[in-house]
């Protein structure tokens, strides 16, 4: 089989220029482009999100109140997290927030995987990366611009862009390096990626153990001449890591690939601030300075979403972390882990409110998943999960809090 | 009777016997398989005539590679996928001991020390015990200069070496580069480092357990490791295991003295920190040498041992049927149990390994003499502006299993990987393009194959020169389908 052959089947399809963006204003579920804003540590939802000021003995910051934000959504506000309360008093009217969501480990591996597959052991593939779909329809379905990803047996539908942006220096060939390097030169480059596809797509199509493996090998191969052909004059830059980290460029890296139709989701991480990390067993006065740089964060995605205005339309953003913190400090004067966390959604076919509450011992009391109200299940990671497939599927996928789908 | 049973719609039940033949690779690609996993390059020419000529004598060679010293370094690399300690963060930094300009070498050495160990135990054919019994650690010339370690032997790389700050010495157990990876804290007080070695060791992950707290977890949570059955489930195995521990506890942060030295005089506070004696499942032990006898001798060591290096080579998870059919002859001794391994159905199964960074790495080093580094430091080894994650390879953070299926920033890497090592190859003269593909693939080329790459190499030699032409060629074979899966 010839390229010419094996681009004239269904693989063609990618390499169509604006192909991939063609239905980038379309309203369907399927449109949905997915950014998942990852804590990593185990942030501590009373500090803002969850009150706990009804709870007896938990730790209350001093000078801190209950507020209300947009929309009367409930927040802890403090006079040193002015960003937070921005951030609130702006977009609390779209925010869902869900507390009381048991993560059930007490490890950071663990609670992370529960996070984002519903199980604490299995290999299966992350909400992202289900929601992704295949690179036949987007280059790079999940973009992880930095952070964790569960790929399971579906790796080919993770694209990392690297933690210096090595993806477009990979792209564009001018990685530095100590050899004194020679671009290859257009049209031999030509023959040359015709050459590998034409001996991938012959090798699929023979009886030979390797075919299945080899089909694999030409998807990726012509999802990466369709991307290098896609990709020109695309910024895929990154944002400086540690304490002067620029947010603005991974969003914006990340939603020029959603407008371009190149990605469906995104996985940016929040470290805190200057990558001290949110995981506060000693200095719990961490958790507020976090919070406050986290606030900085999410007001600069609000303003990046609005330069993109086809993405907006159609954009879920989920902000959540892998556990909670204890309602008590520690004898060391931080916060130890507690499996009962919250997290927070918003965009597009998201129901704003607050769903789930806290008992009087800080732990999740029940709800009722039609409503989103009080009820008997127990959110755990898998509703939300389930929520999010169904928000990109469309329908309704496993037990979704249907309270939070418009 | 065939007849018969097609027309009636029936089909034969299935032969148990036939139904359980693995249809097998090639003599040459499961030499070069085998030349992966233990050199960690290709086959020679020679090499892959002698399995094309007598295949049954490819065990044979295998062996040979067992004792060479590139296996150690496989090992390594092959342990660090399971034991994720070649990561690129930990507690103490390479600015610490003003190494600023030595980062790359400076965590890789604290992340392979645990590795060393093991890579050595098994290479030097000792029992797989050693591993939590040895009475070194090993050390090269950086870790003996910023931890003061005696070393035992002389020379350049890793050798046998002491600490000297009283700890005891107990295999893996008694490392910094172990416990700086699985890092503790004032109120985590080495649980985590249990759970860690429990699942590389005796592969019970206690983490793995589902989590739902009690009452008492929301009041005093200190005290509810003890009391709440949620918290006691776990507590019960990893509380009395991590006050065997510590001497390595550490309470304070970000601080090169803290934990870089043993301490002694916190060997006893478990009593007041956990209130349990130091035990192992159950087996009182009183210190980290203890706790290595403890863990040897634990019925789950060397199933364990079994299931680490079956995956280490067949590079997926093994079933337990095959774990049991796997480890029939194993004796404690790894060395002397691998040539089963190797000549295992499993092993030569017609399944697809994708090439590690690492192999890709060294292979083409040795094949074309290019190895692709910025100032030094391999890119392909590295994640921090470098490859490792994006060729899929396990960071040990955020990666923890290697890439099992071709994806698009894998294949970007070998393009740009493979144009390079091509025209290092073409810049050395002309190229034999049925050799190469006998090299590279250990796969004769069709005569339509043969003609294929003439033709493109024709092609480019009508736009450009021969050494253009030649690297065209190799760059095609570099990202061949059938050179990223051995």
């Amino acid at each position: 089989m010839r390229r010419r052959d094996v681009l004239a089947g269904g693989m063609a399809s990618l390499l169509l220029p604006g192909l991939w963006g063609a239905n980038a204003h379309a309203a369907s579920a399927q449109e949905r482009c997915f950014l998942f804003l990852y804590a990593e540590g185990g942030w501590d939802p009373a500090v803002t999100l969850t009150p706990m000021f009804d709870v007896p003995g938990a730790w209350v910051e001093e000078g801190s109140r209950l507020n209300y934000g947009a929309g009367d959504v409930p927040y802890v506000d403090h006079g040193s997290r002015p960003a937070m309360a921005e951030f609130f008093r702006r977009h609390g009217a779209e925010l869902a927030l869900l507390h009381g969501m048991e993560v059930p480990s007490i490890s950071h591996e663990s609670c992370l995987r529960l996070l984002l597959t519903g199980q604490a052991r299995a290999l299966d593939p992350d909400w992202p990366t289900q929601i992704a779909g295949s690179p036949q329809e987007r280059p790079m379905p999940h973009l992880v611009i930095d952070g964790p990803a569960f790929a399971g047996n579906l790796s080919e539908r993770v694209v990392r862009l690297g933690s210096e942006g090595q993806l477009p220096l990979l792209l564009e060939d001018r990685f530095s390096d100590d050899l004194d390097n020679a671009k290859v030169d257009p049209e031999i480059q030509a023959l040359i990626d015709a050459s590998v596809a034409q001996r991938s797509a012959a090798r699929a199509d023979s009886p030979d153990y390797l075919a299945t493996h080899a089909q694999a090998h030409l998807d990726s191969v012509l999802g990466l001449q369709g991307l290098q052909s896609e990709a020109q004059g695309l910024s895929l830059s990154q944002g400086r890591p540690g304490c002067t980290r620029d947010y603005e460029t991974d969003f914006e890296t990340l939603f020029t690939c959603f407008e371009a139709g190149l990605s469906r989701c995104g996985m940016i991480r929040h470290k805190g601030w200057c990558d001290q990390g949110w995981d506060t067993h000693q200095l719990h006065e961490r958790q507020g300075i976090n919070w406050e740089d986290l606030g900085d964060v999410l007001l600069d995605l609000m303003a990046v979403r609005e330069r993109f205005p086809s993405v907006k339309e159609r954009l879920v953003v989920v902000v959540a972390s892998e556990m909670g913190r204890h309602p008590r400090l520690n004898n060391w004067g931080g916060k130890d882990h507690w499996t009962w966390t919250s997290a927070m959604l918003f965009g597009d076919g998201v129901r704003p409110g607050v769903v789930g509450a806290l008992d009087e011992l800080g732990q999740g009391r029940g709800v009722d998943l039609a409503t989103g109200g009080s009820g008997s299940v127990r959110l755990g990671p898998q509703h939300l999960g389930d929520t999010l497939l169904s928000l990109g599927a469309g329908e309704v996928i496993g037990a979704p809090i249907q309270g939070l789908l418009l | 009777m065939l007849l018969f049973l097609a027309l009636s719609g029936c089909t034969p039940e299935p032969d148990p016997v036939e139904a359980q033949v693995i249809p097998q690779i090639s003599a040459p690609r499961l030499l070069r398989r085998a030349s992966l996993d233990l050199r960690g390059v290709l086959p020679s020419v020679a090499e892959l005539d002698a399995a094309e000529a007598q295949p049954e004598l490819v065990q044979e060679t295998l062996q040979q590679w067992l004792v060479e010293p590139a296996f150690q370094e496989r090992l390594v690399l092959m342990l660090g996928e399971q034991w994720h300690t070649r990561v690129e963060a930990f507690p103490i930094e390479a600015w610490d001991y003003d190494l600023e300009d030595q980062e790359y070498a400076f965590e890789r050495s604290v992340g392979e020390e645990p590795l060393r160990i093991a890579a050595h135990v098994v290479a030097t054919g000792q029992p797989w015990s050693q591993v939590v019994q040895a009475e070194y650690t090993l050390a090269n010339p950086m870790l003996q200069e910023i931890w003061g370690l005696e070393p035992l032997e002389s020379g350049e790389g890793w050798v046998p070496a002491l600490y000297q700050d009283g700890r005891p010495h107990a295999g893996v157990l008694s490392t910094n580069g172990l416990w700086w990876r699985y890092d503790t804290d004032v109120s985590n007080m080495n649980r985590r480092r249990i759970a860690a070695i429990s699942r590389l060791l005796v592969c019970h992950d206690i983490l793995s357990r589902p989590v739902s707290l009690g009452e008492s977890a929301s009041e005093d949570v200190e005290n509810a490791v003890q009391t709440d059955p949620a918290c006691i489930t776990c507590h019960a195995a990893l509380d009395p295991a991590a006050a065997a521990l510590f001497g390595f506890w550490t309470v304070i942060e970000y601080s090169e003295v803290e934990h870089a030295n043993y301490h002694p005089e916190r060997e006893l506070l478990y009593d007041r920190y956990l209130g349990v004696e130091p035990a192992w499942y159950g087996i009182p032990v009183s210190g980290p040498e203890a706790l290595g006898q403890a863990i040897a001798a634990d019925p789950r060591f060397d199933d364990c041992a079994v299931e680490r290096f079956s995956e280490a080579l067949i590079r997926r998870p093994i079933t337990r049927e095959e774990q049991a059919s796997l480890g029939a002859s194993y004796q404690g001794v790894v060395l002397e149990w691998l040539p089963e391994l190797l000549a295992s159905p499993e092993y030569g199964a017609q399944e697809v390994r994708l090439l590690t960074p690492q192999q890709l790495d060294s292979a083409l080093l040795q094949a074309t003499g290019f190895s692709w580094t910025q100032d030094g430091t391999p890119m392909l080894d590295l994640d921090e502006g470098g490859l490792r994650q994006l060729t899929g390879g396990v960071d040990g953070e955020q990666v923890k299993g290697p890439q099992a299926v071709p994806g698009l920033t894998r294949s970007l890497v070998i393009q740009r990987l493979g144009e390079r090592a091509a025209r290092s190859a073409a810049s050395q003269g002309p190229i034999d393009i049925a050799q190469w593909h006998w090299r590279l693939l250990a796969e004769r080329p069709t005569p339509e194959e043969l003609q294929d790459l003439e033709a493109l190499h024709a092609a480019v030699l009508a736009q450009s020169d021969t050494q253009s032409a030649d690297a065209a060629v190799l760059t095609v074979l570099m990202r061949d389908a059938a050179f990223e899966a051995y």
